[in-house]
């Protein structure tokens, strides 16, 4: 028999630009991730092997059960006048692994972030019946629509998890602790490599229970 | 002895129709057409494994949860934190080093503040 992989339910690959303009809204939703007791994935892990990027991204959505794709930044590019594909296709990309994928990929699960809620029906009017959500740029909106989002599959019966506001202030005490924790590792605060920065995270996270 | 762990059943949309399976088996144990049938005989196997039924909508989000466990009132425990599987650049003894000590210098300061 076939097994799922160990930790597929609770990976979520998340799917948005990584540039320094996009990164306090990156950040808000790797911290959401951890702090609903969820594990993020990007493309980025891609950039640390030696291994070809398309196929490191394939390999990390067969891996994850739960996937946000935020398409608000897919407008032409300031510099080349282009528009930025990386993000659409890693969405066709996903949602073709649902529904040819195996068994278990065919209940992934997709969450669609732009800045207006209905603005794709100009660009991408065929993802209509996802779920899709604005967060206007606000991180206390982003973290809140994650956290009730990824809430859905944990019984909470016997789960409890933070709400919205209370992550959105733990992330506000993380940024104030940030800088000393930089300063400590010797990191570039504006250059924070995923995985440190992701396992910084989850170790202010189990150090800092909720109330 | 230790406790044996009971897998929930879970009824799922497949394709046109519905399928249940077992949590975390890549095994289906069976199709149905129409998802009360795929329900009906989802609940049965929860009822007689003592075991949770979940059920998914159409878009695979879960709709519902019905437990046929024997422990009515389970304990209610924090999210468990999930590391990285990708190894970091920095030695992760050191991040976790840093990180409590930050936390600790916060909460001297807060003390001694107050």
């Amino acid at each position: 028999m076939t097994k799922v992989p160990v930790g597929f339910n609770r990976n979520v690959f998340i799917n948005c630009p990584f540039d320094s303009l996009y990164t306090y809204l990156f950040h808000a939703i790797i911290f959401s991730i951890h702090d609903v007791g969820f594990r993020p994935r990007c493309a980025l892990e891609a950039s640390n092997a030696g291994q070809f990027r398309l196929n490191k991204i394939l390999d990390i959505i067969s891996e994850c059960k739960y996937s946000i794709h935020d398409l608000s930044r897919t407008e032409l590019d300031a510099k080349t006048g282009l528009p930025r594909f990386n993000m659409p296709l890693e969405l066709g990309l996903d949602l073709g692994c649902k529904r040819f994928g195996k068994l278990h990929q065919t209940e992934k699960v997709s969450l669609i972030l732009d800045i207006e809620r209905f603005r794709y029906q100009k660009f991408i009017s065929d993802i209509s019946g996802q779920d899709i959500y604005a967060h206007d740029n606000k991180e206390r909106k982003i973290i809140s629509i994650v956290r009730d989002w990824l809430r859905l599959e944990l019984d909470p019966k016997t789960t409890i998890i933070p709400s919205g506001n209370k992550i959105f202030q733990r992330y506000k005490d993380f940024q104030k602790a940030l800088p000393a924790l930089c300063d400590n590792l010797k990191w570039n605060p504006k250059d924070l490599p995923f995985a440190d920065f992701s396992y910084a995270v989850a170790v202010w996270i189990s150090e800092n229970p909720f109330q | 002895m230790p406790k044996k762990i009971v897998k929930n059943i879970h009824v799922i949309p497949h394709n046109n129709g519905w399928i249940v399976r077992r949590e975390g088996e890549n095994r289906l144990i069976s199709t149905h057409d129409t998802k009360q049938e795929a329900e009906k005989f989802a609940r049965r196997i929860a009822r007689n494994t003592r075991s949770e039924l979940v059920i998914h909508n159409r878009d695979g989000r879960i709709s519902s949860r019905d437990s046929y466990s024997t422990d009515p009132l389970p304990p209610r425990e924090p999210r468990e934190v999930l590391f990285p599987v990708l190894e970091s650049k920095t030695d992760e003894q050191t991040i976790r080093k840093a990180v409590k000590k930050v936390i600790q210098e916060a909460q001297s300061k807060a003390a001694n503040s107050s």
